[in-house]
């Protein structure tokens, strides 16, 4: 998050929101959300995590406008969700990509950025650049009921990024790829945030919540029960990590009696692991190096030109 | 301006998914089958006019209803299918109104209905030219390819004569002095318009027209006559026409033989003059059967030509387009509300009590003392709400019921514009209208992503 962008008004206000939904004689049936307070800041990247029922999806669809709060108050973009104006500038990815199967790729997107004020020019090359950035140029004039649940989900981030959004909305971005797809969501996303857009995000995905997000809120039966920075959050207290290159045994044994003389304790001693997504990777990036026909979504580009706006600059640390 | 934008985008995707679905191929082979099995299977009178009548009349009515059914169900499948399968939540996540869905999904109902219409005119046409080309070789007349402007006589029966006929019954004791006027009214105006139309042997009937200004500078007049002889005899009738004004009743004459219960043509052997025209049937004495009696709807009426068919068939299908729009609309408000199964029933339940309403309403208008409950309840009140549901329900759909082209079609009956612009007006202005409004609120109110409870 940047400093420029902290001091400026929140892109998502949530005060003591509530939701209930009633049955058909309009009796209470579910507290969905009970009083739940929250600010997103811009260029900050905001993970919404919870058990199922939690009412992750719920807020979600409060902040598009499509439920109604029954108290409360919700704002993006100091506007009132149900004011059409403030969905110009979102995006929105839903948990389940439900896209029309008899449309190709391309006609899917042409589709969706004609509902935006953009000129013919624009759109064809927005959609241009976004099936080239999703990796499914050689896919495009298939309809999208062929397609897997993974390529499914690269049209449905395309769509979302249609109008360049300064929100991005994104129920379980990372489901139903490969690691290689979601390693690449993942860089977009931080790619996106570095270029001051400010994405919300609710996943199941514990490691890449953790992976991406500059704060993060847990929700539990519809109240906030932690909000804060990732990095506050997760610290483990009273703890100390010290990292370097491997060292002589004897040096090893210094290093060891200074730190036991100094604290008390015996510090624990073991041999950092690269993760799996990482390694994984590295396997997959040499087996594309030898494969010449791949078949399904290819990679994908860079980010695409028109998203590559804005300064970019590093997370905070 | 989104609406502009949003409008076409969402009425082009609709109508797209609909070619796509084959829901447009399944229909099509469907208004194939219709329009070459109708002709096939039934023959009509076995005349070329006959012929061409069968296939305006059963084969375009037969398409219409099947359009009216996939107007009907496709409007109120829209937006509960888009809402089942989610893929609403992520337009309406964009800059869309639910005006602009709404009326994006009816635009491109109207764009699908105008397609399916278009295919089955044309061939519905094809089919009438391929009739007509069989007739030509054979030498037979078309007089139902026209589009004739029609004229209907005078009536003689008035309020006044039925009063005095009531008048004279009651002194002749054959009404009772307990009973009202009211109640015999409508059957003792019927009977006398039959008596009107009624000629018996031996006697003359005369009718009297009065020519709008169109069709007296349209030049040459048609009669268009059906009758039915006494004792349902369907032996062919001879008898004699004769044509002329108020002081010369019989200035021109056409005598024939002519068959019951069909309909006959006959060019009017005079200039169509400045005042009323008088037509007169002489029932000869001799020769079989009894009277002859003319229908009061339309057993008599002048016709003159005032346009090609080509033309009136265009105003004709124009007319059942406007119809398949307001359909639409109506299907698509229920979906507003409802999912696609309860909105299908409600869509048809509210059609067949609109049906219901008019006969229930035609019998209160004609007759304002008939029961409507056979077995009335006993209590009053109800009986009296039961009664004013039925007058507004016919009230509310009447207007609606005024826009049978089919029958003017078949007999070469001029569909005039005015028609048109009152179906523009009724259906679409009113209520199409009326029907979406309704509709975008509902929708606007509703809430999109409700957990099932």
């Amino acid at each position: 998050m940047t400093e420029s962008a902290s001091t400026t008004r929140p892109v998502v206000v949530a005060h003591d929101l509530h939701k209930t939904f009633k049955d058909f004689w309009r009796r209470p049936k579910v507290h969905a959300l009970k009083g739940v307070d929250l600010e997103v800041q811009p260029g900050e990247i905001f993970g919404l995590l919870g058990p199922n029922g939690a009412g992750k999806s719920t807020l979600i669809k409060l902040l598009l406008g499509l439920l109604r709060p029954s108290s409360g108050d919700i704002r993006i973009f100091d506007q009132s969700p149900s004011d059409v104006r403030s969905k110009e500038r979102i995006g929105y990815l839903p948990e389940e990509t439900t896209l029309y199967r008899y449309l190709t790729a391309r006609e899917t997107l042409s589709f969706y950025a004609r509902l935006f004020d953009l000129d013919a020019a624009a759109r064809r090359e927005r959609v241009d650049q976004l099936i080239e950035m999703i990796g499914l140029a050689r896919a495009e004039t298939r309809v999208v009921g062929e397609y897997s649940k993974g390529m499914g989900r690269r049209i449905g981030l395309a769509q979302a990024l249609l109008n360049d959004p300064e929100l991005l909305i994104l129920d379980e971005p990372t489901s139903g790829l490969d690691p290689a797809g979601r390693r690449q969501i993942k860089d977009l996303i931080q790619a996106l945030a570095r270029r001051g857009r400010t994405v919300v995000l609710s996943s199941h995905l514990l490691a890449d919540v953790e992976d991406i997000c500059d704060r993060i809120a847990i929700l539990f039966s519809g109240r906030v029960y932690a909000l804060g920075r990732t990095r506050d959050l997760l610290e483990a207290e009273h703890r100390t990590r010290i990292t370097f290159p491997e060292v002589t045994e004897e040096a090893m044994r210094t290093v060891l009696a200074a730190i036991q003389t100094a604290s008390g304790v015996e510090p624990d001693v073991d041999r950092p692991t690269v993760p799996l997504e990482h390694f994984f990777l590295d396997v997959i990036e040499s087996a594309q190096q030898s494969e010449r026909d791949p078949t399904g979504a290819t990679s994908g580009g860079e980010l695409a030109p028109f998203l590559d706006r804005g300064s970019d600059h590093d997370p905070d640390p | 301006m989104t609406l502009t934008r949003n409008v076409p985008a969402i009425a082009g995707l609709f109508f797209r998914h609909c070619l796509r679905t084959r829901l447009v191929l399944a229909v099509t082979i469907l208004i194939a089958c219709i329009v070459l099995a109708v002709p096939a299977y039934v023959d009509g009178d076995g005349t070329t006019d006959g012929r061409i009548r069968i296939v305006l009349f059963y084969t375009l009515g037969l398409v219409s209803i099947v359009l009216s059914v996939v107007s009907l169900w496709s409007a109120c499948a829209a937006i509960p299918i888009e809402l089942e399968s989610r893929r609403l939540h992520l337009v309406l996540s964009k800059p869309v109104r639910r005006l602009e869905i709404w009326v994006g999904t009816w635009f491109g109902l109207l764009a699908l209905n105008a397609l399916l219409l278009a295919v089955a005119a044309g061939v519905i046409y094809l089919q009438v030219q391929r009739v007509l080309a069989g007739a030509t070789r054979d030498g037979g007349e078309t007089p139902v390819l026209v589009g004739r402007r029609l004229a209907r006589p005078i009536e003689t029966v008035t309020a006044e004569l039925v009063q005095a006929e009531i008048d004279a019954r009651r002194r002749s004791g054959h009404i009772t002095a307990n009973v009202e006027d009211r109640d015999f009214f409508p059957a003792i105006e019927y009977e006398l318009n039959v008596r009107a139309g009624t000629v018996q042997t031996g006697q003359t009937g005369r009718w009297e027209f009065m020519l709008p200004n169109r069709l007296k500078n349209n030049g040459a007049l048609q009669l268009r006559f059906k009758f039915a002889s006494s004792g349902m005899n369907d032996a062919p009738r001879t008898g004699t026409w004769t044509f002329g004004t108020r002081s010369e009743p019989a200035l021109h004459h056409l005598s024939g033989t002519w068959t019951p219960f069909q309909y006959h043509d006959l060019a009017v052997p005079m200039e169509p003059p400045d005042a009323l025209i008088v037509v007169q049937f002489e029932n000869p004495l001799l020769g079989e059967g009894g009277a002859v009696i003319f229908e009061v709807e339309d057993g008599i009426v002048l016709l003159n030509h005032e346009s090609g068919f080509l033309t009136n068939y265009f105003r004709a299908v124009l007319v059942i387009f406007l119809e398949l729009a307001f359909l639409a609309a109506l299907g698509l408000s229920a979906g507003s509300l409802f999912s696609q199964p309860v909105a299908v029933f409600v869509s048809y339940t509210l059609l067949m009590m609109a049906g219901l309403a008019q006969y229930l309403g035609i019998a209160l208008v004609e007759d304002p003392n008939l029961p409507i409950l056979y077995d009335p309840l006993p209590v009053p009140l109800i009986n009296a709400f039961v009664e004013q549901v039925a007058r507004i329900s016919h009230a509310v759909t009447e207007p609606i019921t005024q826009f049978n082209v089919l029958s003017r079609l078949s007999q070469g009956i001029l569909v005039p514009w005015s028609l048109v612009r009152n179906a523009l007006f009724v259906l679409i202005g009113g209520y199409s209208v009326t029907l979406g409004i309704f509709g975008v609120l509902v929708f606007h109110r509703r809430e999109i992503g409700l957990p099932r409870i």
